[in-house]
């Protein structure tokens, strides 16, 4: 085996494991989906590394989404009642935080890898 | 004995089988809206091969779900539960077809469960202004002298003239607990006239299946888990049913390290205490509305006592503990999370 060989081994080597963590991370990535009034306003990555806070506008005021360490919850919210904001963190696919008076809507979506974490809706 | 035994236990279970035999075009796929109404966020999701169709009959759902809204509403002033409110005590309302048949429905649930269901605790309901988010713990006096207006036995149908009355001067009806369930069912008979296959109508949580998904399988619906928010306590695959779930982490305020939420007992006009969250499956989602408070009012006991009476119901209580119970029909069909 000269060293070109050893070198073109060593490299496939490295290709494959880095295809094996990219497609594993692909499989776990779930998106956090914010909408306002039905509109898609902004799409984040869950599992970012950095902390996030996203504010948008709905008709009562500024809606302030925190996003941390795959979690994300509704930090601020203009509406009167706080339902939104009392309903705390989710990081679940499927799982929802509604503010209705504010018509702002986040989504947890993704991570279709394994079927056995889908939902096709939560009773809640 | 134990043949008719085991029969029941077989059609218990194959109640719950989740059975997908319609079959579908390749072109078959899953449309999906969403809308706010009801004070909640209603999402509408049917299979269909054509989607200009599935569009159309989703609209068609939603106007009615807007309808009954309209006609349920205590907030909007022109609905008919205000109109009944407000007139109680004198005179009997007209309604439509589908509010009478609610209005039926709900009493036949307060009947059912000794008035652990009761659409008359409303005004007491009020006293705690969990609506404004904020909550007060109401005066004691205050709620005292409310309770004698709580009574299911107070609201008097008349079929034949299709009338609503509160016989009782200050009693008012609140179908916050019954109208998205029943919009939900009359949004699935919607969807089921337009022809199309399968789908979910979801009202924050109330949800209703009909048909299965592309590749015949059944949907998947989680539980909510009662104490941590961004979590399923189970899931179970479930089509052609309603499953609801009631709990005390929707509406609530802590006062003193006591959590005072929405579900009040109707006899005494405080939270009821037994039960962190009750799920009902069940043929209706008006049925599992009702049916889900009730219980929870009942507490885990008498509870799963009367759902295990009732033909084509199962459950599961969340016990003020966190202890789950599940109703004998239901326990090989969920999966733990």
């Amino acid at each position: 085996m000269t060293l070109g060989d050893k070198v073109l081994i060593f490299l496939l080597i490295l290709i494959n494991l880095g295809s094996v963590f990219f497609l594993g991370r692909m499989g776990k990535s779930k998106q956090v989906i914010i909408q306002v009034d039905q509109k898609v306003v902004g799409i984040y990555d869950l599992h970012a590394p950095a902390a996030r806070r996203v504010v948008v506008q709905g008709p009562l005021g500024d809606s302030e989404v925190e996003i941390q360490g795959g979690k994300v919850r509704m930090l601020r919210s203009a509406c009167p009642g706080k339902t939104c904001q009392k309903a705390g963190w989710i990081s679940g696919q499927g799982q929802i935080i509604c503010c209705v008076p504010n018509k702002v809507l986040i989504r947890i979506s993704g991570d279709e890898s394994d079927p056995s974490l889908h939902l096709d809706g939560i009773a809640q | 004995m134990r043949g008719a035994l085991a029969l029941a236990f077989a059609s218990a279970v194959l109640w719950l089988i989740p059975s997908c035999k319609l079959p579908f075009t390749q072109s078959a796929r899953v449309y999906q809206r969403e809308r706010f109404l009801m004070g909640t966020l209603v999402s509408i999701s049917v299979v269909s091969d054509q989607k200009d169709r599935a569009m159309t009959a989703m609209d068609q759902a939603f106007s009615v779900l807007q309808d009954i809204e309209n006609q349920a509403s205590k907030r909007i002033l022109t609905s008919l539960t205000s109109k009944i409110n407000r007139a109680a005590g004198q005179n009997g309302i007209p309604v439509s077809s589908p509010f009478l048949e609610m209005i039926a429905k709900s009493l036949e649930c307060s009947k059912m469960t000794h008035g652990a269901f009761d659409v008359t605790v409303g005004p007491v309901t009020e006293l705690y202004h969990f609506e404004d988010g904020q909550g007060v713990l109401p005066d004691p006096e205050a709620i005292r002298q409310l309770l004698p207006l709580v009574d299911y036995r107070n609201i008097r149908i008349d079929k034949e003239l299709r009338t609503v009355m509160l016989t009782m001067a200050g009693t008012g009806i609140d179908l916050g607990g019954v109208a998205k369930g029943f919009g939900v069912d009359q949004a699935v008979k919607s969807l089921q006239e337009s022809g199309l296959p399968a789908g979910i109508v979801n009202a924050g949580g109330d949800i209703r299946l009909f048909g299965c998904k592309p590749g015949q399988k059944p949907w998947v619906i989680g539980i909510q888990h009662p104490r941590q928010s961004d979590k399923v306590i189970a899931s179970l695959e479930i089509t052609d049913k309603s499953i609801v779930t009631s709990g005390d982490y929707e509406r609530f305020f802590i006062q003193d390290n006591v959590r005072y939420h929405h579900i009040l007992d109707p006899a005494t006009g405080l939270p009821a205490r037994g039960c962190q969250s009750v799920t009902i499956v069940s043929e209706t989602a008006l049925f599992g509305d009702a049916l889900s408070t009730g219980v929870f009012v009942l507490g885990p006991e008498k509870g799963i006592a009367l759902i295990e009476s009732l033909p084509g119901v199962e459950g599961l209580i969340i016990d003020q503990e966190g202890k789950p119970t599940v109703s004998s029909g239901l326990r090989s069909s969920l999966v733990w999370r």
